[in-house]
């Protein structure tokens, strides 16, 4: 009934809004050829993909079958095929659990990772249905936790399929009766994801036959996994404990990433782990996508391998978040090393402004976790169909349109689905790539730029940060610093620019701000926004100094006493997924209301509501459901969340 | 002015025709846009974009096992909830114990499994029969010892539910559970390797019956089942009738 109510009420809302858009159009037809133009315009147009009803769409694993049926997972088990006409959908498999990747054969038999394992999975009748479903290989450690999944799915050319352990979260529970191997819960290194088990926390390979190999280690979350067209290990990063920010990473095998708690399991590091060891062993990510600027959650980098059916940009990688944008990476080769430049690519609408008021809007819409929303920029909001978010999930179709699965993890079930990208034919306007010299940076367009705005060094905002590395819940941009550019130089078509800067220093990420630039028919570009991660200069030259430590002298945020609103912002970031807007609480992952008598609100005092959010006492962690924060906020943040609660919710 | 009253008007009777058309294509869409092989008319594994989230699995919609991999209560991280339609039973299959950790009359509710950070399975019925130890199924003489087991996967075929795995490392076995009448399931054992004799732990049950077919009951517990080689075994579980 509620739904129907609900249907009801979003079809009078939509046809009031058509029913003022016609009617306006009658008084202004500049309105209308606005809205015609801007869509008309656009490079890149996204289609929803129309979905069976019976599926549930939160989507988990996509692909193309060599014929070039669609093929689809969700977390709830299932494996959809989408036939060539585009409208027939059969299942073909379900029960399944979390299959968070897949490896597509044929129709009729293909690889899927489970949690808890590698399965072949096959139709041995003809009758479109799996009936076959092989163990190909589980040997690693898994309990129930919510946070431990399996990652993939590539196979690489000797064929070995590529995979990702996830950790389990440190508050999480872990209820079932008995692990598959004997849980090692011990933190290392206090980090909030902990490997309990092997071989959390790696890259792993295994041939079909089940023979696993453990590639490399150190990752924190390595949602997506891929190989690049010369078959290299490639995986994303996600911004928490021991990640600054979140990357796309080249794995070389037996190289280590960043995060402590996987070493559990390499004898080379028993009983020696520290940071400064680390620090020393530690291999550092290719492409930083910086957070709140770049998203927050990465999922599946894909390679344009299109030739050209995706526009202009061959050979690059194409990265989803779990915002409202997709990312575009170009990447080159310095010193041997992978390293490279993060732009947008498509972004939308998020609604900061409505967030930060606490008026409504879609609070996962935006990143969580460390200046998630301080470094965030939001975007007009983009003409035609809108992107959704949970973008984590990618793969190009045989037409070269590329398809995002999404998935919202049952936050916010309407954004979740299948879209599709397509190029219109029309070259956007972008900067195409931004690739290291000597002396600075050179550019290259997609189309021909302003000659005279181009050669002004005005034109551009350069600077320069880098993130630390340590336990803490991603890190703050530090070492800000300015850049000057020296001078400019714009090729003879202008499809090229030098930009000559004062100075290049390694282990930093370099912003460029293009705001200002327009081609040569006077259009701004789509993204005039760069983050180049310089981790090695043409010289080889490496950053030097401590990665946890600062080298410029720290500015600390001190105040004295808790603000409220920041409070609100910390409330918005961490809190309201579970509590809610008006801190009625959830059943499902049992956040009580706020706004009861007998309230944890109420039942605390300042000091108790800090020690309970932080998490960290022992006291506290009795029957504990919620996240610990007291790796996530400081002490004063947990000050300004608590005035925030008690002022806002008390009753 | 009148234009315009007759602008809005129209935009109106454009409007009806819009809701006319979106309720047809709705229709469309159910009937004849999409083709489902198997489960036409069920929301089975999942919700659809419109469902409401406090599904449950409409398990009596389908007379095929159903056959889930999820969080079961009392078993190891990864376990089987599997309902049997037609006589209405269900049971928890542990591919890290090695066996049925129990059987119940009824059905179970998958939704809380579902959130990003789960609940368990919610078991709707009481277990009437229960195993608790670790891999059951032994090489005859290894009772003592700490047996390996290797679970390999499952095949569902003309309805039938056949659970795959290696216990020593070699010996090959293939497990069939079939439902039966009177509350209760029939395990068939088939050996690929050549092996003289292997062992089955039957447990105690309060509220089961076991019966055996050709093996010896030992004291403690343990069938042998013997064979030149072993090839083929079976057990049947019943539930037990209050009076017996």
């Amino acid at each position: 009934m509620m739904r129907s109510r609900s249907i009801i009420l979003l079809l009078v809302a939509g046809l009031v809004s058509i029913m003022t858009v016609w009617t306006l159009s009658f008084f202004d037809t500049e309105f209308m050829d606005e809205l015609d133009l801007a869509a008309d315009e656009l490079s890149y147009r996204i289609e929803n993909v129309p979905l069976p009803e019976q599926m549930s769409p939160d989507i988990s694993a996509i692909a193309f079958t060599p014929a070039g049926q669609l093929v689809v997972a969700n977390r709830r088990g299932e494996i959809w095929i989408r036939e060539l006409d585009e409208e027939s959908w059969r299942r073909f498999a379900y029960g399944l659990h979390k299959p968070l990747g897949i490896k597509v054969e044929t129709e009729n038999a293909m690889y899927a990772s489970q949690k808890p394992e590698l399965t072949y999975i096959e139709d041995t009748t003809g009758d479109g249905i799996a009936d076959t479903y092989r163990t190909v290989v589980d040997s690693w450690g898994i309990s129930d936790n919510w946070h431990e999944n399996t990652y993939g799915l590539p196979q690489d050319d000797e064929g070995n399929l590529v995979f990702g352990l996830g950790m389990a979260d440190q508050t999480g529970l872990i209820r079932s009766v008995y692990p598959r191997y004997p849980i090692d819960s011990e933190r290392l290194l206090d980090e909030g994801k902990i490997s309990v088990s092997p071989w959390q926390g790696w890259v792993m390979k295994s041939t079909p036959s089940g023979n696993l190999t453990p590639f490399a280690s150190g990752f924190r979350q390595h949602f997506g996994i891929a190989l690049s067209p010369d078959d290299e290990v490639f995986v994303t990063n996600q911004q928490g404990d021991w990640v600054g920010s979140s990357s796309l990473i080249h794995v070389k095998e037996g190289h280590f990433y960043g995060h402590p708690s996987s070493l559990k399991w390499d004898e080379n590091y028993a009983d020696k782990i520290s940071v400064e060891l680390l620090e020393e062993n530690r291999t550092p990510e290719s492409v930083i996508l910086p957070h709140g600027s770049m998203g927050g959650s990465p999922g599946e980098p894909v390679w344009d391998t299109t030739e050209g059916k995706f526009g202009p940009f061959e050979n690059q990688v194409f990265i989803g978040d779990f915002t409202k944008l997709l990312m575009r990476v170009d990447l080159e080769k310095v010193d041997g090393e992978y390293q490279g430049v993060a732009f947008p690519f498509i972004r939308d609408a998020i609604g900061l402004d409505e967030l930060l008021d606490y008026s409504g809007g879609n609070h996962l819409s935006r990143p969580a976790g460390r200046e998630g929303l301080i470094h965030l920029e939001d975007v007009p909001p983009r003409p035609g169909t809108s992107l959704r978010q949970g973008n984590m999930k990618m793969a190009f179709a045989p037409d070269g349109s590329l398809y995002i699965g999404q998935t919202t993890r049952d936050w916010a079930r309407d954004e979740e689905g299948i879209q599709r990208i397509k190029w219109t034919g029309s070259i956007p306007t972008e900067v195409k790539t931004m690739r290291l010299t000597e002396r600075g940076f050179k550019l290259s367009f997609t189309k021909s730029m302003d000659r005279e705005l181009a050669n002004q060094p005005d034109t551009y905002e350069l600077s320069r940060f880098r993130y630390l590395y340590n336990s803490g819940y991603g890190s703050p941009r530090v070492d800000q610093k300015n850049v000057q550019i020296i001078d400019t130089n714009l090729s003879e078509n202008g499809k090229s620019l030098e930009l000559i800067i004062d100075e290049l220093v390694p282990g930093f990420v370099y912003r460029l701000e293009l705001d200002e630039l327009i081609d040569i028919d006077g259009k701004y570009l789509d993204n005039p926004l760069g983050y180049y991660t310089l981790n090695r200069t043409l010289d080889g030259k490496k950053f030097e100094g401590r990665l946890s430590e600062r080298i410029f002298e720290e500015h600390e945020d001190v105040r004295d006493r808790p603000d409220i609103n920041y409070g609100r912002q910390i409330y918005s970031t961490y809190c309201v997924s579970c509590h809610h807007i008006d801190g009625s609480g959830s059943d499902g992952v049992t956040a009580p209301d706020l706004t009861t008598e007998d309230s944890p609100l109420r039942m605390k005092n300042s000091d108790e509501l800090i020690d309970y959010i932080a998490g960290e006492k022992e006291e506290t962690l009795e029957g504990r459901t919620m996240p610990s924060f007291g790796n996530v906020l400081s002490d004063q943040e947990l000050g300004d969340v608590v005035l925030f609660l008690q002022t806002r919710f008390r009753p | 002015m009148q234009i315009y009253i007759y602008r809005l008007c129209s935009s109106f009777l454009l409007i009806i025709v819009i809701i006319l058309g979106f309720f047809n294509s709705h229709n469309d869409n159910k009937d004849s846009r999409f083709s489902f092989n198997n489960i036409e008319g069920l929301n089975l594994a999942g919700y659809g974009k419109n469902i409401d989230f406090s599904y449950l699995f409409d398990q009596e919609q389908r007379e095929e096992v159903q056959i889930y991999r999820t969080i079961m209560p009392g078993a190891g991280p990864s376990a089987f909830a599997i309902y049997f339609p037609r006589v209405g039973l269900s049971l928890c299959y542990d591919p890290v114990r090695g066996g049925i950790n129990y059987v119940w009359l009824g059905k179970f509710d998958l939704s809380p499994t579902v959130a990003k950070v789960h609940n368990l399975v919610d078991i709707e019925g009481e277990p009437f029969y229960k195993e608790n130890e670790w891999y059951p199924l032994r090489l005859t003489g290894s009772n003592e010892s700490v047996a390996d087991y290797s679970f390999r996967g499952y095949t569902v075929k003309d309805g039938a539910l056949e659970f795959h795995y290696v216990i020593n490392g070699n010996v090959k076995v293939t497990e069939k559970i079939i439902p039966i009448e009177d509350h209760g399931i029939r395990r068939e054992f088939e050996v690929e390797s050549n092996v003289e004799s292997l062992s089955l732990l039957i447990e105690t049950q309060d509220n089961a019956t076991v019966e055996v077919e050709g093996g010896d009951m030992q004291e403690n517990g343990w069938v042998v089942f013997r064979g030149e080689p072993l090839r083929s075994f079976g057990v049947t579980i019943k539930r037990k009738l209050e009076d017996e």
